[in-house]
C-alpha cells in the first residue's frame, strides 16, 4: 500500500523537509519542495507521525486505507523545546539534558522586537534577571542568570553565537564624576549589535553543568543564539520586517507646583551669580507660584546697553561699562508642571530588516540586511545601526561541510547621554531648576552676540544649559565590529566526524566628546577621542564518534581543543581647554595634550572530552571533561580541570503513572568549574601620573597583586523535575540548585593605611541556593481560539558562607554617593559571614528605640555609624506570559514582577534637599516638626521625649535629606510591569497571494507600558554606572524609562 | 603565557626620582587646594559658604580621601626607600616628606595607623593604631625624631637627589626645611613638653629657614593639568568662598594692605564707584542670609589670584613668616631665649613680600599691630594665623591648640555651637578594620568631631 500526500503550514504554503514515520515501523519518508511525500506501510490501519522542527507534531491515522493525503501542520514553539542547541553547537533531544535549559523562539524574539537583544528576555524565563542601564535606547543591558556566584566579579552571563563566544562586556571609557571632568556615558553592550531578526532561537543554559564546555566565563551560565540559516525551500525566499514605534516618558520626577525658585519666598534674576535676590542660588524655596506676582526672570524682556530688545540672562550685553546692568521687565511668575516633560521629546525607533534565502538539498544560504535608526528622548540624542550578516550552511563534497556565520556592524551615534551626578545630566540640573523655569525658553541657548562664546542660563554659578549640554557638548561613538565563525565538518564514516572551526569577535570604536566654551567647570571647552580596539579569537577541533551498542543503547563520545586570544586595546587624548571656541581637534589646544593608552591581553588553551549514553531513549547518562591553561594564572597553578556529570530520566517510560501524567523526566547534574582571572593580576606595576611640568610622575597602585593566585572553583548541584499533563497540554519544570563558589580571586579592600586599599587574593565561599519553576498551559484549543499560558518564578538566596582568614567582614564595593570634599558618603556593599550578598550599609541618624534623635535646634543628629539599609538583590522574580490566537489575530503580553530589594535613590536625596519634589511641600507656611525624639537630659543621663521644635521647611529637608544620610533615602525596588504587548494580524492568503507575497503580517507592538511600584519619581528597574562599573541598588540620577508603541510589519515572498 | 601576563602598560621598577616627584606635587596640591582652600579656610573663618560647603556649619565628615591620598603617598615612599637606587640623600628627603604626612594625618584624626602601617606586602592588612604621643615622641620612629635623623643626615651625605621639583634638589634646603618643621611640631606638643632645650639648640645652630627664597612652596604651573584647581572650577563653586567678618574685621583693624591681594573689594561696591572690602559672618545657613537680608552682591570674594590666574598662588608645606611667628611664639612664652619682636616684625615682613605687598609705613607702630607685652600672644598668633591662608590645616591646628584667634562658631553649626577639634575616622575603617578602629575611637573618647586629640588636652 502506497500513501501519496502533501504537508502544508495553515496558510497552505508547503513544508519541505517534514519527516512521515509510520509508528510501530522503520518506515519513513521526508517531504519533498513542494511537501509532497510518498510512503508504503504493509497495513491498512495505521498511524503516520509527522515532524519537523518549528511545527507542532501530528499524528494522523488511516482507516481501511483510507487517507485524503492533505495534512497541516501547525507552527509552534513549543515544538523547539524537544531539540535544543547546546554546548559547542551540537543539536540534542532536550530530555537528554540534565541541566535546565529554556529555549527562546523566534517569535518571543521579534513579535516586540528590542533595540537591545538581551531585552527581550526580561520576564520570559526562569532565572533569568535582567537590568538596563539608564540612558534610553543604546543603554547596557545585564544579564544574570540564577544570582551571582561571585563577590566581586562580573557576575553577567556569556553570550555564544553559533558556538564561538562573542563579547558582550561594556568596555566603558576611562570617565570619573569627580566634579572636574567628563561624566559617565553608557556605550552599550556588546551583545546589543546582533538583531534579533537573524536569530533563529536563543537557549540560556543556566547551569555550570551545561556550561562546563565552555569555559570559565560560562560559570555564570550562557546565552546560546542560533542564528538563522537558509531553509531548503524552492526558489529564493525574501522576509522584511519593519517596525517603528514611539517612546514616551513611563517615569517622571513627582515634582511640585506650588513654589518656585529662590530662598525664604524671594527671588529675582539680574545676572544669574548673586547680584539680584537669591539669582545665584537653585533651589526651590522661593516665592509662591501662580499668585499673580510679577518677577523678573532670566527670559524677562530687556534691553542691551544700546537699547535693543534682549533677554534678561544675555547679562553680557546688559552690562554698562561701570558694571551695573540694564533693567529687566518682570514677567508672570507662574507654575510649569510640564517643564521638564515637554524638554523631552516623542523618541522615534524604526528598524527593518530584509532577509533573503535560498536552499536545496546541499545547505543553504541566508543573507540579511537591517538597519535601526533611533531619536532618543532627549533632544539631539540617537542610535544608529547598520549590519550585514551571511550565512552559508553547504555539503560542499559527499562527507565534507562548511558552515559560515558572519556579521559586520557598524554602530554609531552623534550623541550619548551622559549620567551621573552633575549637570552634565541634564536631569541632574533639574532638580535644581526652579519649578516657575520655563525649560523651552532656554533652548536658543547662547547670549546675545556671544554665539560660540558664552551660553544662555538661568544660573551661571553652578548649571550648564541643558539644550547646549545637549546640542554642543556631545559624546559621540563610531564602532565597526565584524563576528563570524567558519566551521568544517568533515564525516570521517558514518560513525566519525571531524570539525574544525574558527570565530572572531573584533571591534574598533571611535569615541568623540566635545565640550563648549563656556561649559561650566570648562570654560575653555574641551575635546577628548577615545578608542577601543577589541580583538578574540577562539579556534577549535572536535571529533565525534556516535555508535549504537544494540537497538537500545546508543552514545556518543567526542574530544577536542580550544584556544581563546584576547585583546583590548584603550586609548584615549585629550585636549583639555581649547585654543580656538567651535573647533573640536586635538591640534586646537590651548595646553599639553594629555592621554593614556593600554592593552590588555589574555590567552585560554583548552582540551575538552565528553560522552553520553542513551538507554532506550529514556534513560541518559553525560560526562564531560575538560582543562584550561591560562596565561593569567601563575605558572604551575595555571592549570585546572572542569568535571560534570548528569542523568536524566523520563520515567514514564517504564513506571505506570497517573492518566493525567503524559509525560516526565527527572534530571540530576553535578559540575564543578574552574575560572582563571583578569591579566596582569600577579605583579605590581607602577602607575604614571600626569606630568607635572617636565617632571615624569609615577605612582603605586591601589590594588596590591599576588603571585600566588590560584584558580577558582564554582561547584554546583542541581535537580529538575518535568511533567506533563493531559497530552502535555500543561507542562511543569521545576529546578533546585545550590552553586557553590570556592577560592574566589577577589580584590578584597584592606585598610588604606596598609598602603593600598585591596588585596587580590583566594578566598570567601559564597553559596547561592535557588529555585526556578515554570508552568506552559495551552489553556483553549479551539479551532478558532487559542490561549496560551507561561507563568515562571525565580527565588534565590546568595550567602557568604566562608570569608578570608582572619577577616569578618569584607566590603564588595562601594557606591559613591557625592557630597563636598571632606564628606565620605558611600553606599557599603558588604559581605559579613551568613550575611546576603547584595547587602548595602550605609550611615543616617542617631537613634533611641528606633526612633530618630533631634538636636535642640530641631534637626535630625547625624551619626557615622554604618548600618545596614537594605539588599539589593529581589526576594523573588515573576513572568507571566499570554498567549492568544483567534482565527488571524494573536495577541500576547508579557508582565514582569518583582518583590523586594532596596535601592538607595539620589533623585530623592538631591530633590528633596531642592525642595523640587511634590513631598517637600509640607510644612512651607508651618515649618516642619521632625518625627522622633529629642534629649531633655544631659548627655551623661539622657532623657527622650518627643521632638517638639519646629524648623523651616528649607533648613529641615536640607538637613534630614543631606547627601550623607543614605538611610533617609530608601525605597522598596519592588515593581510589576506590563512589559510586552503585541497585536499582529495575518492578512488573509487570498489578499496577500493576490499581490504576489506569500505573508503579510501586520502588529501593534508596546513595551514597558504599565509600572507599578511605590516609589513615584522614576524606575526601580534602571542601575547606575558609576566609574567605570554598573552599581547596583543606587539610583543615581536616573533620566525617566520609556514606554514605547508602535507598528510592526512582516512579509514574505 | 609569561610573556602574554607580563604587564605592558606600567613598569615594575622605576627610579625613585619619579616616585619623589609625585609625592611633593601631589602633597601639595592637596595640602593647598583639597584641604586648605576648599576646608580648613573655613574652619579658620577665612572663607564663609552663601549655600553648599557644609563644613562652615561643622558638618565635617571624615574626609576619608586625604586618609586614603596620604597612606598611598606613604606607600609611595615606603617604595623610594625601598629602591635599589635610592641613597641617603632620597632616605632623608623621603624621612621628611614622611613625617610631614604622618603629622597631617594625627593632627587631623588623633591616633592613626603608624607602626604597623604600610606593612601590606607583609601580609599586615589591618594595623593597629598607635597614639599620638609616640607618633610624635617615638624615641626611633616618631616624627621629631625621623626629622632630626633626617637633618643630621643631609648634612654629612655625598649623594644627591633628582625630581625634586620644590627646593630643585638642593638638599640644604630641605635640611632647612627639616629643622623649621621641627619647630612646628614641638609648638604643637608644646602643652605636653617641659623640657625645650632641642628648641633652643635648633635656633642657636641656625639651620632653620633663612627667607621667603627658603619657603617649602610648589608653584602652580601656567598649563593644565597643573594650574590652580580652583581656577578651573565652577563659577558657583568659587562664589561658595566668600570673605568672612572675622578676616575682614582683623585686616580693616590692621588697615592691611595684604587684603588687596587676598580678596576682592564687593561687585556691590564697585558697580557704586566706592571699592570696599565686606565680610560675611561664618556658618549661615541660606535662609538666615536671605532672612538678614543680606546682599551677597556686597560680599567680598578671594582674590585674583586664586581665581583669575592659574598660577597665582603656591602650592604649600611652610613658609618663613610662619617660622618666624613660631619663635616669636616660643619667645613670648619663655620657651626660648631670643627677641620676640625681631622675630615677629621679620613674620610679618616675610609675609608681605610673599604676596608682593608694601609694609605701610609705620604699620609695626599700630597700636594692633606692636607687641606691648600685655596681648603679645595674640597678636603675633593673630598675624600668624593670616599667613597660613590655605596652607592647609595648619591654621586650624594652632587655632586648637592656642585658641587665637578666638572664633565663634557661626548661628547656624550643626555642632552646639562647639568648635570642632577632629576629623571622623573614614567610614571605610569601620568596615574593614573594625577592631583597631573600635580600640582607637574608644582610646580618644569616642570618634566624633569634640574629641580631643592628646597635644590639644
Amino acid at each position: 500500500n502506497v500513501y501519496e500526500g502533501s504537508i502544508k503550514d495553515k496558510n497552505g504554503l508547503p513544508i519541505p523537509g517534514a519527516t512521515i514515520a509510520e509508528t510501530g515501523t522503520k518506515n519513513v519518508a521526508i517531504s519533498d519542495a513542494e511537501g509532497k511525500f510518498r510512503i508504503s506501510s504493509s497495513s491498512r490501519d495505521l498511524s503516520l507521525r509527522i515532524s519537523f522542527i518549528g511545527y507542532e507534531t501530528t499524528t494522523v491515522a488511516i482507516q481501511n486505507g483510507e487517507f485524503n493525503g492533505s495534512i497541516t501542520l501547525l507552527e509552534s514553539t513549543e515544538n523547539l523545546d524537544e531539540f535544543v542547541v547546546t554546548a559547542l553547537g551540537i543539536t540534542r533531544e532536550k530530555q537528554s539534558l540534565s541541566s535546565a535549559v529554556t529555549t527562546i523562539g523566534t517569535r518571543e524574539l521579534s513579535d516586540v522586537p528590542q533595540t537591545n537583544l538581551i531585552n527581550a528576555l526580561s520576564g520570559q524565563v526562569a532565572g533569568v534577571q535582567i537590568t538596563n542601564g539608564s540612558s534610553g535606547v543604546g543603554s547596557s543591558s545585564r544579564i544574570i542568570i540564577r544570582g551571582e556566584n561571585s563577590i566581586s566579579g562580573n557576575n553577567q552571563a556569556l553570550v555564544v553565537v553559533d558556538g564561538v563566544p562573542i563579547s558582550n562586556e561594556q568596555i566603558t571609557s576611562d570617565l570619573f564624576n569627580d566634579g572636574a571632568n567628563i561624566q559617565e556615558v553608557d556605550f552599550g553592550n556588546g551583545a546589543a549589535d546582533i538583531n534579533p531578526e537573524d536569530i533563529e532561537s536563543l537557549t540560556i543554559l543556566k547551569g555550570p553543568g551545561s556550561a562546563a564546555l565552555y569555559g570559565a566565563r560560562a560559570a555564570n551560565g550562557v546565552v546560546l543564539i542560533t542564528t538563522k540559516k537558509g531553509k531548503k525551500k524552492p526558489g529564493i525566499g525574501v522576509s522584511t520586517s519593519s517596525l517603528l514605534t514611539f517612546d514616551g516618558l513611563l517615569t517622571l520626577p513627582d515634582y511640585q507646583n506650588v513654589y518656585g525658585g529662590g530662598s525664604n519666598g524671594n527671588y529675582s534674576f539680574q545676572n544669574g551669580i548673586g547680584a539680584g535676590v537669591n539669582d545665584g542660588g537653585i533651589s526651590s524655596y522661593g516665592p509662591k507660584l501662580d499668585q499673580g506676582q510679577l518677577i523678573a526672570q532670566f527670559d524677562s524682556p530687556s534691553v542691551d546697553i544700546n537699547g535693543n530688545p534682549v533677554r534678561g540672562g544675555d547679562v553680557i550685553s546688559r552690562t554698562n561699562p561701570d558694571g551695573s546692568y540694564t533693567p529687566i521687565t518682570p514677567t508672570p511668575w507662574v507654575s510649569r508642571p510640564d517643564n521638564v516633560r515637554d524638554f523631552y521629546r516623542t523618541g522615534i525607533t524604526s528598524q527593518n530588516n530584509i532577509a533573503i534565502s535560498s536552499g536545496n538539498e546541499n545547505g543553504g544560504a541566508r543573507l540579511s540586511y537591517s538597519n535601526l535608526r533611533n531619536e532618543g528622548i532627549l533632544p539631539n540624542t540617537d542610535l544608529k545601526r547598520d549590519g550585514i550578516a551571511l550565512s552559508i550552511n553547504q555539503q560542499l563534497v559527499e562527507k565534507l561541510r562548511v558552515d559560515l556565520f558572519s556579521n559586520y556592524v557598524n554602530s554609531r551615534s552623534g550623541n550619548r547621554p551622559n549620567l551621573g551626578y552633575g549637570y552634565e545630566n541634564v536631569q541632574y540640573g533639574f532638580n535644581w531648576t526652579g519649578r516657575q523655569t520655563n525649560i523651552a525658553s532656554l533652548r536658543d541657548y547662547w547670549q546675545a552676540g556671544q554665539e560660540g562664546l558664552q551660553h544662555y542660563d538661568f544660573n551661571y554659578l553652578w548649571l550648564t544649559n541643558p539644550y547646549l549640554t545637549l546640542f554642543e557638548n556631545t559624546n559621540s561613538f563610531n564602532k565597526n565590529r565584524i563576528l563570524g565563525n567558519l566551521a568544517l565538518t568533515y564525516d570521517i564514516s558514518d560513525k566519525l566526524s571531524l570539525r574544525v572551526r574558527s570565530g572572531l569577535d573584533n571591534y574598533s570604536d571611535l569615541r568623540k566628546f566635545k565640550r563648549a566654551f563656556s561649559t561650566n567647570r570648562r570654560i575653555y571647552g574641551g575635546y577628548r577621542e577615545d578608542q577601543v580596539k577589541f580583538s578574540e579569537r577562539n579556534s577549535d577541533i572536535l571529533l565525534t564518534y556516535s555508535d549504537a551498542l544494540n537497538s537500545k543503547i546508543t552514545y556518543s563520545v567526542s574530544a577536542g581543543a580550544n584556544r581563546l586570544d584576547q585583546k583590548i586595546n584603550y586609548s584615549y587624548t585629550e585636549a583639555y581647554q581649547l585654543a580656538l571656541p567651535g573647533i573640536y581637534t586635538l591640534e586646537n589646544s590651548r595646553v599639553p595634550l594629555r592621554g593614556s593608552s593600554q592593552i590588555f591581553e589574555k590567552r585560554i588553551n583548552s582540551v575538552y572530552a565528553f560522552g553520553n549514553i542513551s538507554l532506550n531513549s529514556s534513560l541518559f547518562l553525560d560526562l564531560t571533561l575538560r582543562n584550561d591553561w591560562s596565561s593569567t594564572l601563575p605558572e604551575g597553578n595555571n592549570s585546572f580541570a572542569y568535571y560534570s556529570g548528569g542523568l536524566s530520566y523520563a520515567f514514564s517510560d517504564d513506571i505506570r503513572l497517573p492518566k493525567p501524567i503524559s509525560s516526565s523526566l527527572v534530571r540530576f547534574n553535578v559540575a564543578s568549574v574552574g575560572n582563571d582571572t583578569d591579566p596582569y593580576q600577579l605583579n605590581n606595576t607602577f602607575q604614571f601620573n600626569q606630568n607635572y611640568g617636565s617632571f615624569t610622575r609615577v605612582t603605586n597602585g591601589t590594588v596590591l597583586n599576588n603571585p600566588d593566585l590560584r584558580p577558582e572553583r564554582l561547584n554546583s548541584l542541581e535537580a529538575g523535575l518535568e511533567l506533563g499533563f493531559w497530552k502535555d497540554r500543561l507542562l511543569a519544570d521545576l529546578s533546585v540548585y545550590q552553586n557553590t563558589s570556592i577560592n574566589q580571586i577577589i580584590g578584597r579592600p584592606i585598610s588604606t593605611s596598609s598602603g593600598f586599599s585591596n588585596i587580590i587574593e583566594n578566598g570567601g565561599e559564597v553559596r547561592t541556593r535557588g529555585l526556578e519553576a515554570s508552568l506552559k498551559a495551552l489553556m483553549i484549543e479551539k479551532r478558532n481560539f487559542s490561549w496560551n499560558l507561561g507563568v515562571n518564578f525565580t527565588k534565590y538566596i546568595s550567602e557568604v558562607t566562608e570569608l578570608p582568614e582572619g577577616v569578618d567582614q569584607y566590603v564588595t564595593g562601594e557606591a559613591s554617593v557625592f557630597a563636598g570634599s571632606g564628606g565620605s558618603n558611600s553606599v557599603f556593599y558588604i559581605a559579613r559571614k551568613g550575611g546576603r550578598i547584595g547587602d548595602m550599609y550605609g550611615s543616617g541618624f542617631q537613634e533611641f528605640e528606633g526612633q530618630t534623635i533631634f538636636g535642640a535646634n530641631g534637626l535630625p543628629i547625624q551619626d557615622g555609624k554604618l548600618r545596614l539599609l537594605g539588599n539589593y538583590n529581589p526576594d523573588f522574580f515573576m513572568g507571566l506570559t499570554n498567549q492568544f490566537r483567534y482565527k488571524g489575530i494573536e495577541l500576547g503580553f508579557v508582565f514582569d514582577w518583582r518583590s523586594g530589594g532596596t535601592i538607595v535613590s539620589r533623585t530623592k536625596a538631591l530633590g528633596s534637599t531642592s525642595g523640587v519634589l511634590q513631598e517637600t511641600l509640607a510644612g512651607r507656611e508651618t515649618g516642619v516638626i521632625g518625627e522622633g525624639v529629642m534629649n531633655v537630659g544631659t548627655a551623661e543621663n539622657p532623657q527622650y521625649v518627643t521632638n517638639t521644635t519646629s524648623v523651616p521647611a528649607s533648613t529641615y529637608y536640607n538637613n534630614f535629606y543631606d547627601r550623607g544620610n543614605e538611610a533617609s533615602a530608601l525605597y522598596d525596588a519592588s515593581y510589576l510591569k506590563l512589559r510586552q504587548l503585541s497585536i499582529y494580524y495575518d492578512l488573509p492568503m487570498a489578499w496577500v497571494s493576490q499581490i504576489g507575497f506569500q505573508k503579510v503580517r501586520v502588529g501593534f507592538v508596546g513595551s514597558n507600558l504599565l509600572l507599578f511600584t511605590e516609589n513615584p519619581h522614576f524606575d526601580p528597574e534602571l542601575n547606575a554606572l558609576q566609574g567605570r562599573n554598573i552599581t547596583y541598588g543606587v539610583e543615581d540620577m536616573s533620566y525617566p524609562s520609556t514606554r514605547s508603541f508602535g507598528f510592526s510589519i512582516k512579509t514574505e515572498f | 603565557f609569561e610573556e602574554i601576563n607580563t604587564n605592558p602598560n606600567s613598569p615594575e621598577a622605576i627610579g625613585p626620582q619619579f616616585l619623589l616627584s609625585n609625592v611633593i606635587s601631589v602633597a601639595a596640591n592637596e595640602n593647598t587646594y583639597t584641604q586648605g582652600f576648599r576646608l580648613a579656610n573655613y574652619l579658620a573663618q577665612y572663607a564663609a559658604s552663601v549655600e553648599f560647603e557644609r563644613i562652615d556649619r561643622y558638618e565635617m565628615g571624615s574626609n576619608a580621601q586625604y586618609w586614603n591620598g596620604i597612606y598611598r603617598l606613604l606607600n609611595d615612599i615606603e617604595s623610594i626607600q625601598t629602591n635599589p637606587a635610592t641613597n641617603e640623600a632620597y632616605n632623608a628627603v623621603a624621612d621628611i616628606m614622611k613625617a610631614y604626612l604622618f603629622s597631617q594625618l594625627t593632627d587631623m584624626w588623633g591616633d592613626v595607623p603608624y607602626s604597623e602601617a604600610l606593612a601590606a606586602k607583609s601580609g599586615v592588612y589591618n594595623p593597629a593604631y598607635d597614639t599620638q604621643e609616640k607618633i610624635y615622641l617615638d624615641p626611633e620612629i616618631g616624627i621629631l625624631a625621623l626629622l632630626k635623623k633626617s637633618a643630621a643626615t643631609l648634612n654629612t651625605t655625598g649623594t644627591s637627589i633628582q625630581g625634586d621639583m620644590m627646593f630643585n634638589n638642593n638638599l640644604e634646603k630641605w635640611r632647612r626645611f627639616a629643622n623649621s618643621l621641627r619647630v612646628r611640631y614641638i609648638l604643637r606638643i608644646s602643652k605636653r613638653m617641659t623640657d625645650f632645650s632641642e628648641l633652643q639648640a635648633l635656633v642657636d645652630e641656625n639651620e632653620l629657614m633663612l627667607s621667603n627664597a627658603d619657603n617649602a612652596v610648589v608653584p602652580y604651573l601656567s598649563s593644565a593639568p597643573n594650574q590652580w584647581p580652583m581656577s578651573q572650577s565652577a563659577l558657583g563653586l568659587y562664589q561658595e568662598h566668600r570673605m568672612t567678618l572675622t578676616v575682614d574685621s582683623v585686616l580693616k583693624a590692621w588697615d592691611d594692605p595684604r587684603q588687596l591681594v587676598l580678596y576682592k573689594p564687593t561687585q556691590k561696591s564697585v558697580t557704586d564707584g566706592n571699592p570696599e572690602f565686606k565680610g560675611l559672618q561664618n556658618g549661615l545657613n541660606r535662609e538666615t542670609i536671605n532672612g538678614r537680608g543680606i546682599n551677597l552682591n556686597d560680599i567680598s570674594l578671594f582674590g585674583a589670584i586664586f581665581r583669575d590666574v592659574p598660577d597665582g598662588v603656591d602650592g604649600q608645606f611652610m613658609q618663613y613668616s610662619e617660622l618666624q611667628f613660631a619663635l616669636a611664639e616660643a619667645v613670648a612664652r619663655g620657651y626660648i631665649n631670643g627677641d620676640a619682636k625681631a622675630y615677629y616684625e621679620k613674620g610679618i615682613a616675610a609675609s608681605f613680600d610673599y604676596y608682593d605687598t608694601t609694609i605701610p609705613a609705620g604699620y609695626f607702630e599700630r597700636p594692633n599691630v606692636a607687641l606691648n607685652r600685655t596681648d603679645d600672644l595674640t597678636k603675633i598668633l593673630t598675624q600668624k594665623w593670616l599667613s597660613l591662608i590655605s596652607n592647609g590645616h595648619e591654621a586650624w591646628f594652632n587655632i586648637r591648640r592656642t585658641g587665637i584667634p578666638a572664633l565663634t562658631p557661626g548661628p547656624d553649626n550643626l555642632n552646639d555651637d562647639k568648635y570642632p577639634v577632629r576629623y571622623l575616622y573614614p567610614e571605610s575603617e569601620q568596615a574593614v578594620n573594625n577592631e583597631n578602629y573600635q580600640a582607637a575611637a574608644s582610646r580618644m573618647g569616642g570618634d566624633n568631631i569634640n574629641s580631643k586629640v592628646w597635644w590639644e588636652k
